[in-house]
């Protein structure tokens, strides 16, 4: 069952508002705004990242995506505003980014959300819907939990690979295994091609004897 | 493993294979000396303990131990010299004191070490070895310890040496220099040598010799060559069929007055094949090399097999997805894609 983000309370199904703290969307949007945001997998505004880690990470995520085409995992390196809370703004965040490039395909419902602020050592971690049922909020609250000792150490890049880690072997559990689809042979008889594609002959000369094709001449 | 992995298992695969090779073509270049045709036929050796027929042996007879390294060592009296590294040593005659000594001989005692060359203990053992060959078979073999570089008098009367002749039974006297097995005289009573050719017992002596020969320290040497003796001995008494003891064999001894001749037999007239230290360290090292290569080829085969599964998974996990099933979950808290939950940490 999740909680909310401001008071921590077990929230029931289909509330507009928390029932301890009368907490809604609404109020983070009057702080942060409730225009799209785009995000894309890797955000450093931190600067907390070398070139090399952030090649690293962004393969690690691009081959995340690869097995899980429909699952946006987002990781951003940034200072928390103030007047929000990290649970809060992993809440607004996921409500409100906008997926376009490679993950236009892709619905926030399925994404993912990590963020990570150095400065303030804090990090947070969240889920859209539809994933919400396989990536329970004990299994997150373990996640955030041994997230604690590589971020102290300023392991950035390893934190995130565990995350990825344990979130791909979870998801698996929950998931369907597919194999992508064979290539296409196509038919090697002709009338089967225009079947299939559903096309007409344009003239009748393809197949027509050479007097029929007279015969209409003189016709015209 | 990364590209160096690969590279040190391949170098050490190519470093073990040369060493083999080298080891092997080692075999016909050996650091020995060319024996001569001469130097082979007259080898070994054994010689300058005791003169035949009390006539001092003459150069050529096979009875002078120099010639064991050949272009060496024949002293100028052609009287038995030992050549230790280069420098020629007659050999000295054991004093009245050590024969004395000699004769000093308890029952059931098999070795004579009157000059004390090796601990009690080793005493004890080949003591024990030559009572169970004497108990056991015919034979009972008797060593006569001297020291290196010395020898019999001349005309010493075997009968009387050690007072063997008082043992009688069918007997084998074993005079043994220390530390210089290839000077080894054995002496055999008469009931061996008319059963027994001359020829299986120069055999038999020289392959004592060669097990002896295959150990670098003396007393060593010499607990070989004792182990080896009783062995061939009692392989000796069951190819000429002696199962039991035969009757009036008591009053037979070496030496006896009776008219025993006595069979003097060296190792000679045959090819001695000594090995060399370094052939023998070789052959070891041979042997771990081949194992060496045998497991590394096994620890790299295992690898590539290893490799090449982890290829197949990937090739194989790179054309799969994994899809989740459409879960509708009513909005919470204003949200439409995310409804609460998750969570934060401090660290």
């Amino acid at each position: 069952m999740m909680r909310c983000p401001r008071c921590q309370a077990r929230l029931q199904a289909a509330l507009e508002l928390c029932g301890n703290c009368d907490f809604c969307l609404d109020e983070v949007d009057v702080l942060l705004g409730n225009d799209p945001v785009r995000l894309g997998r890797l955000t450093d505004r931190a600067h907390c990242l070398r070139l090399m880690d952030s090649r690293r990470l962004e393969e690690g995520l691009e081959v995340f995506a690869r097995k899980f085409p429909q699952i946006f995992v987002g990781v951003y390196f940034g200072q928390l505003p103030s007047g929000v809370s990290m649970s809060e703004l992993t809440f607004w965040l996921l409500n409100r980014v906008y997926l376009d490039g490679d993950e236009r395909g892709r619905r926030n419902e399925f994404a993912v959300v990590l963020v990570v602020d150095p400065v303030g050592k804090t990090v947070g971690l969240n889920v859209g819907y539809a994933l919400e049922k396989v990536l329970v909020q004990r299994f997150l609250e373990a996640v955030l939990l041994e997230l604690r000792t590589p971020l102290w150490h300023a392991e950035y890049v390893e934190a995130v690979e565990m995350v990825l880690s344990k979130l791909e072997r979870r998801l698996k559990k929950g998931a369907q295994r597919v194999v992508l689809g064979q290539e296409f042979s196509p038919p090697e008889v002709e009338e089967q091609i225009l079947d299939a594609v559903k096309l007409d002959r344009l003239r009748e000369g393809v197949g027509v004897e050479e007097s029929e094709i007279l015969d209409k001449k003189e016709e015209w | 493993m990364g590209g160096w992995a690969y590279k040190w298992l391949m170098g050490v695969l190519a470093l073990t294979l040369v060493s083999m090779v080298w080891a092997e073509g080692r075999d016909g270049v050996l650091p020995l000396p060319n024996w001569e045709q001469e130097e082979v036929q007259i080898f070994p050796l054994g010689g300058g303990l005791l003169p035949k027929d009390g006539e001092e042996p003459r150069v050529g007879e096979g009875n002078d131990a120099g010639l064991f390294i050949p272009n060496r060592g024949v002293g100028e009296k052609g009287i038995g010299v030992v050549v230790e590294e280069g420098v020629e040593r007659p050999l000295v005659e054991v004093g009245v004191d050590f024969l004395q000594r000699l004769d000093v001989r308890a029952e059931g005692e098999y070795v004579l070490d009157p000059a004390g060359l090796v601990g009690p203990g080793s005493v004890e053992e080949l003591n024990r070895l030559l009572a169970t060959q004497a108990e056991e078979g015919q034979v009972r073999p008797h060593l006569i310890l001297l020291p290196e570089h010395h020898r019999l008098p001349q005309g010493v009367d075997l009968g009387k040496l050690g007072r063997m002749s008082e043992m009688g039974g069918v007997s084998c006297m074993v005079v043994y220099a220390m530390g210089e097995p290839w000077r080894v005289r054995l002496f055999m009573s008469r009931r061996v040598s008319e059963k027994v050719s001359r020829d299986y017992l120069s055999k038999l002596a020289q392959r004592c010799i060669q097990d002896a020969m295959k150990s670098e320290h003396a007393a060593e040497q010499l607990k070989r060559f004792v182990i080896q003796l009783c062995v061939r001995l009692t392989w000796m008494e069951r190819e000429h069929g002696w199962t039991e003891r035969e009757p009036g064999l008591e009053e037979d001894g070496v030496g006896e007055e009776m008219g025993a001749e006595v069979l003097e037999v060296t190792a000679e007239g045959g090819e001695l094949e000594v090995d060399s230290v370094w052939e023998r360290r070789w052959r070891e090292v041979r042997q771990w090399l081949w194992v060496v290569f045998a497991l590394l080829a096994v620890v790299y085969g295992i690898w590539r097999g290893v490799r090449w599964l982890l290829n197949r998974v990937r090739q194989r996990e790179q054309g799969v997805v994994w899809m989740l099933p459409e879960v509708e979950v009513p909005p919470r808290l204003g949200g439409k894609y995310c409804g609460g939950g998750g969570g934060s940490v401090k660290y």
